[in-house]
Parts: structure tokens; sequence; C-alpha cells
């Protein structure tokens, strides 16, 4: 059975919590880790990514130290598109923020806040599908 | 013949009572009621004319007054009265002189001998026509180069090839403050600035390589003073006297572009302030939406503890609303645009 992590990085504590509520009502796997900007988000993934295991993050854009953007272009050099769903959650969206996101090949997609239990199921669906692809 | 209604006041100017008679007699056997006037002298006539009393219609002159005579009675009576057609009556029978007289202004030559009631008339009614006709086309030619001179509007006429100014108006002085001396001493090259002197030859190339007669673009104008201006410049490229001439019409665009501008970039403003607005603003509606669904759920997951943490959540969230609302009415009275003058 692969080991599925929940990443949430968001620097709006409130926010993390909400989700962190959805997840739970959405039985998503195993308990999210959350870090409140890019930099804590990536020296984690850092050290600890397996490209064994497969990775859900949820992603801010707006957050200070180091924002969405820097966080995918550091994330994007050892982070595989294979055995990680990216999805970028921001409070608004710019179509300008989507053509940016389309250079990154690890975005999955652009969710609005806040994302309910409905998408997160259907994401289930989604890593469900790939992670029996992984292990056959 | 009827004879003619139309109202002709005649000054003869004759001394010799016996050939004034013979006209007045011709003159009212075509004409209804004719008012004649005589003048035995040329200071006579010069105190009728000058009097101006009676508008006078035409001038039959005598070549041989007491006072003046022949080549300097025409000359002194041109002067005096160069609007009235004047027909010479003379005894005089001399082709080359009559020729001579023509050349002075004269409107006719008649021989006294040859003299009858019908000539007079053909020659009189013909000649009052033709300076009628005259002075409109005067007068309308007046009012086109009034039209010219006196426009609001800055106009010129230049020379095709050389861009030479041949002609510019009292709006173009005023407006470009060159004298009229300076202006006529420039091509229209002097009045655009060095880095747009391209756009100009472009201009006149397309012209002529499209053989186009009427052309339109925006330029920068130099003032004497250095000042850049931008015109509306329209231009028009005619034939006068076998040369190609361009009128030129520029509209002075400066204010408007300025205020253009300035609406450009409180666009700008205000489109960044609507941008990081509605990502301030979206925040906290997230979290009260997120909230409100969590409470909501009929599920009894969530504790009445929990739902009481989620409520306070809730109000901090709508209060934060609050307050990033107010500041946007204070950032958007800010915007009020500053270049109104």
């Amino acid at each position: 059975m692969i080991k599925i992590n929940t990443i949430i990085i968001d620097d709006d504590e409130l926010l993390i919590m909400i989700m962190k509520k959805m997840l739970v009502k959405s039985n998503f796997y195993d308990s999210p880790i959350a870090f409140e900007n890019g930099e804590p988000a990536l020296d984690n993934l850092k050290l600890n990514y397996n490209a064994d295991e497969f990775y859900v993050i949820f992603l801010d854009i707006n957050m200070p130290v180091m924002d969405g953007w820097e966080f995918l272009n550091h994330a994007s050099k050892f982070v595989l598109p294979t055995n990680t769903l990216l999805y970028i959650v921001t409070s608004s969206t710019d179509q300008a923020d989507i053509e940016k996101s389309k250079h990154y090949e690890l975005v999955t997609e652009f969710l609005s806040k806040p994302v309910y239990v409905d998408k997160l199921l259907k994401i289930k669906d989604i890593v469900a599908e790939r992670v029996s692809q992984v292990e056959s | 013949m009827k004879k003619d209604k139309e109202l002709f006041n005649i000054l003869v100017v004759e001394d010799n009572q016996g050939d004034f008679l013979l006209v007045n007699e011709f003159l009212y056997e075509f004409i209804q009621s004719p008012k004649i006037i005589q003048a035995k002298s040329f200071s006579e006539a010069k105190n009728i004319i000058e009097d101006n009393q009676i508008p006078i219609d035409l001038i039959l002159l005598d070549l041989t007054l007491p006072d003046k005579q022949g080549v300097p009675l025409i000359q002194e009576m041109m002067l005096l009265a160069p609007q009235i057609p004047v027909v010479i009556l003379t005894g005089f029978s001399d082709l080359s002189f009559a020729v001579k007289t023509l050349s002075l202004g004269i409107a006719d030559y008649l021989l006294k001998d040859d003299l009858n009631a019908i000539l007079l008339y053909k020659s009189i009614k013909y000649n009052i026509e033709r300076n009628r006709n005259m002075m409109s086309i005067k007068n309308s030619e007046e009012k086109y180069s009034d039209l010219f001179h006196l426009s609001p509007q800055p106009m010129w006429m230049c020379d095709f090839e050389t861009l030479q100014m041949t002609e510019v108006n009292k709006a173009a002085i005023q407006y470009y403050q060159f004298t009229e001396a300076e202006f006529l001493s420039m091509t229209m090259k002097e009045i655009v600035p060095a880095e747009d002197l391209n756009d100009l030859v472009d201009e006149m190339t397309a012209l002529k390589n499209q053989n186009l007669s009427f052309s339109q673009r925006v330029y920068r104008h130099l003032k004497k003073d250095g000042t850049i201006l931008f015109v509306d410049v329209r231009l028009n490229v005619l034939k006068l006297k076998n040369k190609n001439v361009m009128i030129v019409l520029a509209n002075d665009i400066t204010e408007r572009i300025h205020y253009v501008e300035a609406i450009e970039a409180q666009n700008e403003k205000l489109h960044k302030i609507a941008w990081t607005q509605s990502h301030v603003v979206r925040a906290p509606l997230a979290r009260i939406m997120g909230l409100i669904n969590l409470m909501s759920d009929d599920d009894d997951a969530t504790s009445p503890d929990e739902k009481k943490e989620l409520l306070k959540h809730i109000i901090n969230s709508a209060h934060e609303l609050d307050y990033i609302v107010k500041d946007i009415i204070d950032q958007s009275q800010n915007i009020i645009p500053t270049t109104k003058q």
C-alpha cells in the first residue's frame, strides 16, 4: 500500500483549520501536514520526499517569506508529477495566474477557496485511480 | 421697347449744356425715371461723390472739363471712385487713346458724334450689371479669404514639394507664436521635432505614391519657445496656378491627449485596486463560506462547543470583511482625478 501524504501550504490559519475539517469530513487519507508558507514546506519535502509515495499538495499563492510561485520553482526540480497532485488554492483567481501556472507541469488544477467536501471527494477518486496505476 | 423701370443714379460730368441736354434726352428714352445728377467740373463731381448722399451707379464723363482733362482726369476719377463704372463721352475720335483709357480702368468709351439713345442705354445697362457681378465676386473672394484668415483654427498653405510656407492665418500665428514673416520663411519641417520628421516624410511619400489629395494624422509640433503641442493635422493637396500646394489645418489636441493620459493612468490605478481588493475581500469571505458550510452539515460530527468556536470565527471574519470594505471606500476617495484644470 502506497503512503499518501496530504500537504497544505497557506498563511491563513483559519483556512488551514477549515481545510482540515473538510478533509476529515471527506475521509481523506492520513492526517495532513500544514505549513504557513512555501519555505518550511520546501524544507520538509527536501528531507522527506520519497518517489515511492504519493503526494496531494494544496498550495496558496499569496504568502509571506516564500510565495506559491517560488515554492513551485524549487519543488519542480525534484517533485515528480507522476506521484503528485498539486492544487493551487487561492481566494480569488486572476486569468494571468492561470496562464502562468500552465508553465508548471506539476500544477494539476486551480481551485477557489473554500474547497468543499464534494470537490475533495472527486480529488480522492483521482488519487485512488493514480495510486492503482502506480501499484500495478 | 418698354422703358427700363429699374432705378439708375447716373452722374453726368459735362460742362457743355447742349451735350448734357442731349444725354439727358437719350437717357429718358429707355429708362423710366433715371436720376440724373449733373456736375459741370471735376471738383463738382468730386464733391458729389465724396458727399456720398446718393449711391451712384455709373459716371458719364466728358474728357474736357474746365478744371481737368484727358488722362490725368481719368486717373483722378479712378482714384476717386474705383467701385463705380466710368463711361467716357468724348468728341475726340482716337482709337489708340480709347484703348489706353480702357487700360486705365474705364468701363466704356463712347463717341459723342455716334451717340444715340439705344447705344447709351446698352452701355449703361451692361456696365452697371458687369460692375455688380464683379463686386459680388470680389465680396465672395473676400469672404473666402476671411474664412482662412479669421478662422479660429490654425491653418496655413505650403508648397507640396518643398513644404515652404506660403500663407498662414492669424490663429496659427497666435498658436505657434511665430510672426507671419518667420512663418513664411520656414518649411513645415521646422515645426516638427527632429525625431518625428520621418513621420512627415512618410506621409508626404504616401500622398505622392498613392496620388491622394487628403491625409490626416496626429503630430507633435513645436511652438516657437520649444513647447510640444499635440495636433491633429489634416491636409488637402490642391493645384493652384499650376503648382501643387497643400492647405493644412492643425487642430490642437494637447489637452485632450493629456486628459486621455490622465484617464488611462487612473484606469490603471483602478484596475490595480480592484484586483488587490478582490483578493483581500475574497479571503475573509472564503473563510466565512467554509465555516458556514462546516456548521450547516446535518451530521452530528460537529459538537456544540465546536460549533460555538466556528461561529466565533465567522463573526471575526465578518468584522474583518467589514473593515476591509471601509478601507476600500477610503481608498476610492483618493482616485478622484488630479489633472482636472
